[in-house]
């Protein structure tokens, strides 16, 4: 998968699905998943010292390897990185669910030096629970719902948000604002 | 939700986030009139906006970076971790030159450590500014700032900072550690008693001219941020509120613990309701003699053991601060001399040029009547023991 052109079918299928093809979405899902999750395995899994992960990076990083830059505009573009932020929550809120669960799970109490660990542990706590509460915000604002999984999970800029949702860089801001605020409230009530 | 109403609530979340600060509580009140929920719903809303660093603060990138980071972190040098304000952990051990002891409670802006500054062998309070609040710039400032605000005065009565600085990526403030109890404490073990009391008011009072000449207001006095050491000597903390005269409206932010703390719903007030000044709570400009009625408040607490003014409601308290008169000291307290009612009572003029006009003037009425009552108790006694002189000189004939 490291050249692109060895993986010609993203960008057909971005240019498909930009046709109006949904199925070609569907098929689009797994292939960025697992991308993005060999990607994100890569930096997560090794000790690498002095390295860390960006989301942003690691979104374009996949971009760049799956699609052919050439043949694809930017609402092509757009719409991979939409397809992305999704996937990024996905292998994160299952990355920090599972760290949750192996740490209920896991009796003994951390001592001294693993403690250094409780950072991590707590913002992995945080994930799930932001997860679920995007969840409820969907349901009743799906354009929020979906701007701050661009912005939280794709790590994209305002400005792209703005991009792929379609509204002014204003309309974001101010989305994002009231949405942080509503899911900080919600994460905290539990 | 229904969408009407989540459109509501948004068009007056981002309306009154277009005011300052001091003016939202006002509005919304205004607004919401009778719809109690929605004023909650909404004020709930700004307190979360207001709080720092959520877990939205930092996008998810860098959250797996931390989760790289902790395994680097693991290693015998990691001295220090700072977590989320939220879930306050911290690895105790070596800070810089500071030895921390012991968590001593949580302030408006972070976590306060018991720490022994090695170097000079003294005990400090060490005051944390959170990670995640690093990062941004206002609070950064605020942090800065009350050091500033504290340290432009010296005096006895107000805290003393000896240090601010940055140690690895964690600001602190190094200030005066002070054994004693909080005001508060003493407060909820029952009602002060009169001279007590006014002795307490007088060296608040001598902090505030102290602070007030240096050109700080401190704007959040309460029985909270008052400590009192064992040996009756009174200091002034926390001046996360504090605003210098010069300084522009930055700090007319809120201290939403502090709201917090108050409420159950976080609210979104600045300083803490049951003792701001009146024109604090009508979001009305503020100078120095907003701290005299916030003694003024804190003095009639400390006479009576119950808050000036009260209310089960935000809205309820901030009605009561503005307009309604606290009920007379003579129906709680039926010892108290009228003249010290009359102190308190000017104190508490909702209309400030009616208040004492500095806190020094403030100081010198209480500490005038403090000894006129002491003089008399004397006097008192004197007559008493005379009276026990006859008396025992009548029985001593028969």
């Amino acid at each position: 998968m490291t050249n692109p052109s060895e993986q010609p079918n993203v960008t057909q299928l971005l240019l498909a699905w930009n046709d109006g093809d949904e199925a070609a979405r569907d098929e689009l899902l797994p292939l960025v998943y697992q991308e993005l999750h060999r990607l994100a395995g890569r930096y997560l899994g090794r000790e690498r010292t002095g390295h860390t992960l960006q989301a942003t990076a690691l979104v374009h990083e996949a971009y760049l390897r799956m699609v052919n830059q050439q043949d694809v505009n930017w609402q092509n573009r757009a719409h991979f990185f939409a397809v992305s932020a999704q996937m990024m929550r996905r292998i994160l809120v299952d990355h920090a669910r599972s760290r949750h669960m192996a740490k209920r799970g896991g009796g003994a109490q951390q001592v001294d030096l693993e403690e250094a660990l409780v950072v991590s542990d707590e913002r992995a706590a945080e994930v799930v629970a932001l997860d679920d509460a995007l969840k409820s915000l969907a349901q009743f604002d799906e354009r929020k719902s979906r701007m701050v999984e661009l912005r939280f999970f794709g790590g994209l800029s305002i400005e792209e948000t703005a991009e792929i949702l379609g509204v002014s860089p204003g309309t974001v801001m101010r989305d994002w604002t009231l949405a942080k605020a509503w899911l900080q409230r919600e994460i905290e009530k539990e | 939700m229904q969408t009407d109403r989540w459109q509501k609530i948004e068009a007056l979340f981002h309306q009154a986030l277009e005011r300052p600060q001091q003016q939202r509580a006002a509005f919304l009140a205004a607004v919401c009139e009778n719809d109690l929920e929605l004023l909650r719903e909404v004020e709930s809303l700004l307190g979360a906006h207001q709080q720092n660093g959520g877990a939205l603060e930092t996008p998810a990138s860098d959250l797996a970076a931390d989760w790289a980071k902790a395994k680097q972190q693991a290693s015998p040098n990691s001295v220090l971790v700072v977590s989320s304000s939220r879930t306050e952990k911290l690895k105790l051990n070596q800070f810089g030159s500071y030895q921390v002891i012991g968590k001593l409670g949580k302030g408006g802006m972070g976590d306060v450590y018991l720490a022994e500054d090695l170097r000079l062998r003294r005990k400090v309070a060490l005051k944390l500014l959170p990670a995640e609040l690093t990062n941004r710039k206002e609070w950064l400032r605020r942090f800065e700032l009350e050091a500033l605000a504290a340290s432009a005065t010296n005096h006895p009565n107000i805290i003393t900072i000896y240090e601010i600085g940055k140690i690895e990526e964690t600001h602190f403030i190094a200030v005066e550690y002070v054994e004693g109890k909080t005001l508060r404490q003493m407060i909820a073990a029952g009602r002060l008693e009169c001279l007590t009391a006014m002795d307490i008011a007088a060296q608040i009072a001598a902090a505030l001219s102290a602070a007030h000449a240096a050109g700080v207001h401190h704007r959040d006095i309460k029985p909270e941020n008052i400590m009192v050491r064992p040996d009756g000597l009174v200091k002034v903390l926390d001046f996360g509120l504090a605003k210098q005269a010069k300084t522009p409206s930055l700090l007319t932010s809120s201290n939403a613990t502090t709201a917090v703390e108050v409420y159950t719903a976080p609210g979104m007030v600045m300083g803490t309701p049951q003792y701001m000044s009146s024109e604090q709570a009508r979001g009305l400009g503020v100078d120095y003699r907003t701290d005299i009625f916030s003694l003024g408040a804190v003095l009639y607490e400390m006479l009576t053991g119950r808050a000036a003014f009260g209310g089960a409601e935000l809205i309820e308290i901030l009605a009561a601060v503005a307009h309604r008169e606290p009920e007379p000291l003579k129906n709680l307290a039926p010892e108290i001399p009228d003249r010290l009612s009359l102190i308190v009572e000017r104190a508490l003029k909702k209309d400030r040029e009616q208040r004492f006009q500095t806190a020094a003037e403030f100081q010198m009425a209480l500490k005038e009547l403090k000894r006129e009552l002491e003089i008399e108790a004397l006097l008192e006694q004197r007559k008493s023991s005379n009276w026990m002189k006859r008396l025992f000189a009548r029985f001593g004939k028969n």
